[in-house]
């Protein structure tokens, strides 16, 4: 074998894979257990909220080394209030969202630590506490699916092609209420393909996904997940791989039916624009971190964060009149042994001495906007 | 100032080095593949089974010079036969036993011993010197082979996937047909075809491998063609198109390496079934003839004599071990390669 | 050559490329002998012209074609009908012997990264292989010449010897970039370059673009299905929908005066990263039909908010309305 330096010895590997092996099958076993309902209840820290996401560490144990894909995320989403996940690919967006519905790829993939609370409602009305994060993965199923609902990018490969959308939509019905019968889901999946904007209910009902356009299984998407009222909804990317005119009526669906349903939306999207459009709180990760969290308009308006701030420069507008582009220099780090300090600096042009130290902790700029920056530190000592 | 902003721009089309890039290693194809395919523990007893077969054809008669591959073991050998006759004389029984000590030139069928680590064969050939260069032949076989049908399957299938069309049609048929012809009756008649023309022994199962070769290069030809119909599709492949270089730079620069991976695995594979073909083919004596040595041809000593099948084990049961052991050896290996090498498997 | 020269009529020497009511259909069904029954008519009757060093932005949904027509300017699919101009020379009906010359000054980077680089050559092996496939300068500095051309698409020079599934997506696309000026193109098709990367890089590889035009004097057609993104980089925008082209002009043309309803519902669609916007968009009804099925008469008409009467029956006439900006629609009279 070529001697290469940037590569990872065989002795680096074998400590990786004994190291890995040890954690994931801690991990594992305590995936797949067997708990009592009380290990797994607790309190929420406000009780506007749906979902409490705190300190949450995801990581991927690979054979190169852990991936700590989330590393210490926290944020979260209140009652029925849109809150957009910003960032760009490998930034843990998406990995946050799959913790949350406990969909991540096993062995490798593993909630190492934190808490994901979710308040969830009980068909008698009364209302749990969940901590999700540590609910063995054969509870799972009293939340995910009838509580917190996804809808996928792709919305060509996220329906199965052997069965009509009729059929998928009733089968979620019956999952949610075992008791009703045909007419009753017929009935309510009906009503949710029109809920959605589907202009003849009636002939989607009995067509196979093939036989639909693009937009139009996003919305019949959109429908399955709305079909069992869920308190939360995960849209994950759910118009990137749409065309733009087609993503704009997807939009103007999402806006509307915010108003309609009683629930959240956790929007994940790369494209800021979408974000001030929809969202009402906005979550900027990068690289496994929350960097800067707030309102849209604090976000928008006020952005702190240098990397915030850059993203929101080299996005072209239609409205500005510049020649040539901002641009962020560098590449988004590797995610295989992140350093102690700031994530950002080496692509940062404000950056000072202190970001060579400690990763700079969470800054409350106003009740809801929080920045992690060393830029803002001192501001926070003379408080 | 208007310099100013030109430098500006100048700098920030640079990547700028991360050095946080820098301090991250990664695993080299090379070691990932390796990696995994000593991660099966079958693979791992595969490559051994396969490597102690090697070792034990090819130097093991270098090591054990003792006896040769047709040199008999002349040291003679005194066989006893006992005749019993029974006769009455005046109403009395009187049993005769008449004891009779011959010595026979050859030393056939002794037991295992110091002198013959596995005994001797009928004609007083040493069993384990036979089984070390019957190997050699076995192996030496089919690598030939199953290295001719890779290189017909490849130039076959490569034209047929990259052209397409009228050649596609063709190739495909006539892949169709080969497929469709039995196997083993048309071995028949070769061999006593090469009975009649009076081959010499030691190049007969040469020539039918070649005929075996021939009917068995439509799979890899098949496998090549998907291959290639595929990755034509990618990308990469307009853009070599789009840089305009030749045909043959094409197939052979860009689309062959890509088809390696399943091709290796393939020929892992086939390695067995080789020696497999090569196995039936000697023992029913179409192949390497008496008085030289192949697993098949060692095995076939039963079908002569009912006494070896049942009292004299070691004879037959180590040359079925060692085709055993290289058939399973490098389907294991095959099976890991193939573990090892999907792009699919790769997280 | 020169007899080439001849045959083109109303040739305008500034241009570099002229492509006139290119067509490229591809057959669906055929029956058992062969025979076309029906086609999927990809690109209809395209043509404009484009200046040296100039470039020309194609905006437009998936399915309209410009991927098509990109390809079908370098003659990676041959054209049904149609001219293609290139300095001077019709080679529409060129062989791939005479194109392979053709190919040095016209280069193609794609939308996908990942798959448009071959996984088992290094950097070095991918950028040299063309340089000295078309002798581009003598063997013996061809790895000098490379490691020049890395410098200036900003690839550092230890890349050299590294395998593309190292790099991000960015760097990735940088490498594409050098690959296609290897040869010293005049002519770059550029197929979605930014589409698949994230907004920090896409600015990144827009800018470098920008640079490397200016230094090597190229000429672009970008193709994309933003609009913000095709602003920056282009001097003339086509907009095209189901194969045609229904919209040509000037950048400043097209962005202050939209003419046709699709390009100003194209513009209102892109969601602005202000909240404060909150634009009263033109929300577009239905989807994109199948182009192997377009319409009758105007085929925007299905989902055109000013639909005429007219416009489900009659093909509108692509007109210069002033100024080379061109359209195609009713509405306009």
């Amino acid at each position: 074998m070529a001697k290469n330096k940037n590569y990872l010895s065989g002795k680096e590997i074998r400590a990786i894979a004994k190291e890995n092996a040890k954690v994931m099958k801690r991990l594992e076993a305590e995936k797949y257990r067997k708990a009592d309902e009380s290990e797994y209840l607790t309190e929420m820290r406000d009780s506007k909220n749906i979902l409490e996401i705190d300190k949450l560490h995801t990581y991927f144990f690979t054979e190169q080394g852990v991936v700590k894909a989330v590393n210490g995320v926290s944020f979260d989403i209140p009652k029925n209030a849109t809150v957009g996940v910003a960032g760009e690919s490998g930034c843990g967006k998406s990995v946050t969202s799959m913790s949350v519905m406990r969909l991540l790829q096993g062995p490798t993939g593993q909630i190492y630590s934190g808490e994901i609370r979710f308040n969830a409602k009980e068909k008698s009305g009364e209302e749990k506490v969940y901590d999700i994060a540590k609910m063995p993965i054969r509870d799972i199923h009293k939340i995910r699916g009838n509580q917190i609902a996804m809808i996928f990018q792709e919305p060509m490969t996220s329906l199965n092609p052997v069965f009509t959308i009729g059929q998928q939509l009733d089968e979620v019905t019956f999952i949610h209420n075992p008791d009703a019968s045909k007419e009753q889901a017929k009935e309510k999946s009906i009503e949710m393909l029109n809920l959605v904007g589907i202009a003849m209910p009636e002939r989607v009902y009995n067509s196979f996904p093939h036989e639909l356009s693009g937009g139009m299984r996003q919305r019949v998407m959109i429908s399955m997940a709305l079909a069992s009222d869920p308190r939360l909804i995960i849209a994950d990317e759910p118009t990137t791989a749409l065309d733009v005119t087609i993503q704009a009526q997807i939009l103007d669906l999402l806006r509307d039916l915010k108003t309609k349903i009683d629930g959240s939306i956790m929007l994940i999207t790369h494209d800021l624009g979408i974000i001030a459009e929809m969202a009402d709180y906005v979550v900027v990760m990068y690289a496994g971190r929350v960097i800067e969290k707030g309102t849209v308009d604090e976000i928008f308006h006020n952005p702190m964060h240098p990397y915030t701030i850059g993203l929101q420069k080299s996005k072209p507008t239609l409205n500005s009149d510049s020649d040539t582009l901002f641009n962020i220099p560098g590449n988004v780090p590797n995610p295989i042994n992140m350093p102690d300090y700031c994530y950002f600096k080496e692509r940062c042009a404000q950056c000072t001495k202190k970001c060579s130290g400690e990763y700079p902790e969470m800054i409350q700029v106003s009740p809801t906007h929080f920045v992690a920056c060393h830029l803002y530190d001192e501001g926070q000592n003379d408080d | 100032m208007e310099e100013l902003t030109n430098k500006e721009t100048v700098e920030e089309v640079k990547d700028t080095e991360v050095p946080l890039d820098k301090s991250v290693k990664l695993m080299s194809p090379t070691r990932m593949v390796v990696r995994r395919f000593f991660r099966s523990k079958l693979s791992i007893l595969g490559l051994i089974m396969v490597i102690g077969l090697f070792v034990f054809s090819f130097a093991g008669p270098l090591v054990y010079t003792r006896w040769g591959e047709i040199e008999l073991d002349e040291s003679g050998k005194t066989e006893y036969s006992v005749t019993e006759t029974t006769y009455t004389v005046n109403g009395e029984e009187y049993t005769l036993r008449q004891t009779t000590e011959k010595t026979l030139k050859d030393n056939f069928l002794a037991p295992p011993s110091a002198e013959h680590i596995l005994g001797t064969d009928n004609e007083g050939y040493d069993i384990f010197v036979r089984l070390m260069y019957g190997g050699r032949i076995s192996l030496i076989v089919s690598f030939i082979a199953v290295f001719l049908i890779t290189l017909l399957g490849v130039i076959m299938g490569g034209i047929s996937g990259f052209f397409g069309g009228a050649i596609d049609n063709i190739i495909m048929r006539i892949c169709d047909i080969l497929i469709c012809l039995p196997g083993v009756p048309i071995l028949l008649i070769i061999s006593t075809i090469l009975d009649a023309s009076e081959i010499d022994a030691k190049y007969r199962i040469y020539l039918l491998m070649i005929y075996l070769t021939f009917i068995s290069w439509p799979g890899t030809a098949r496998l090549v063609r998907g291959q290639i119909l595929s990755l034509r599709e990618q990308e990469y492949m307009v853009a070599a198109e789009a840089m305009g270089y030749s045909t043959p730079r094409k197939i052979f620069k860009h689309l062959v390496p890509n088809v390696m991976p399943q091709l290796i695995v393939q020929m892992s594979l086939s390695l067995g079934s080789m020696i497999l073909y090569e196995a039936t083919l000697s023992y029913l004596n179409l192949g390497v003839k008496a008085p030289y040595a192949a697993w098949g041809t060692m095995i076939n000593i039963i079908s002569t004599n009912q006494d070896i099948l049942q009292n004299h084990l070691n004879v037959w049961v180590p040359a079925g071990i060692c085709i055993v052991i290289a058939v399973l050896g490098f389907n294991f290996i095959g099976d890991g390669l193939r573990d090892a090498l999907d792009p699919k498997a790769r997280r | 050559m020169m007899t080439d020269e001849k045959k083109i009529e109303n040739f305008d020497p500034q241009a570099i490329l002229e492509v006139r009511n290119l067509r490229k259909c591809f057959p669906i069904k055929k029956t058992f002998f062969g025979k076309v029954t029906q086609e999927l008519i990809a690109v209809d009757d395209v043509s404009f012209k484009l200046n040296a060093g100039e470039t020309l932005g194609i905006v437009g949904e998936s399915g309209c074609g410009k991927t098509t027509l990109g390809r079908a300017i370098l003659k990676l699919h041959q054209p049904t009908s149609g001219r293609i101009i290139f300095e001077g020379k019709d080679i529409t009906d060129y062989k791939s012997a005479d194109m392979r010359e053709i190919r040095k000054k016209m280069q193609i980077i794609f939308q996908d990264p990942y798959s448009s680089l071959p996984p088992r050559s290094t950097v070095g092996g991918i950028l040299s292989e063309p340089v000295s496939v078309h002798k581009i300068v003598p063997q013996n500095q061809v790895k000098e010449y490379v490691l020049d051309l890395m410098e200036k698409c900003g690839l550092r020079d230890y890349y050299y010897e590294r395998y593309p599934h190292e790099f991000s997506g960015g760097q990735r696309q940088r490498i594409c970039i050098a690959r296609a000026l290897s040869v010293n193109p005049k002519l770059v098709i550029c197929d979605e370059p930014v589409s698949a990367l994230d907004v920090s890089i896409q600015a990144q590889i827009i800018n470098l673009l920008k640079k490397l035009q200016q230094d090597m004097n190229l000429t672009y057609v970008f193709i994309s299905h933003d609009l913000s993104v095709v602003k920056f980089i282009s001097d003339k925008i086509g907009v095209m929908y189901l194969g045609s082209m229904v919209e040509f002009g000037s950048k400043e043309d097209i962005f202050s005066n939209p003419l046709h309803p699709y390009t100003q519902a194209l513009f209102s669609a892109i969601p602005q990263p202000d909240p404060d916007i909150k634009m009263n968009r033109i929300i577009l009804k239905g989807d994109i039909p199948s182009p192997a099925n377009p319409p009758k008469g105007c085929r925007f008409h299905t989902r055109c908010p000013h639909a005429k009467d007219i416009c489900k029956e009659v093909t509108p006439e692509y007109k210069d309305y002033g100024n080379g900006h061109c359209a195609a629609c009713h509405l306009l009279g």
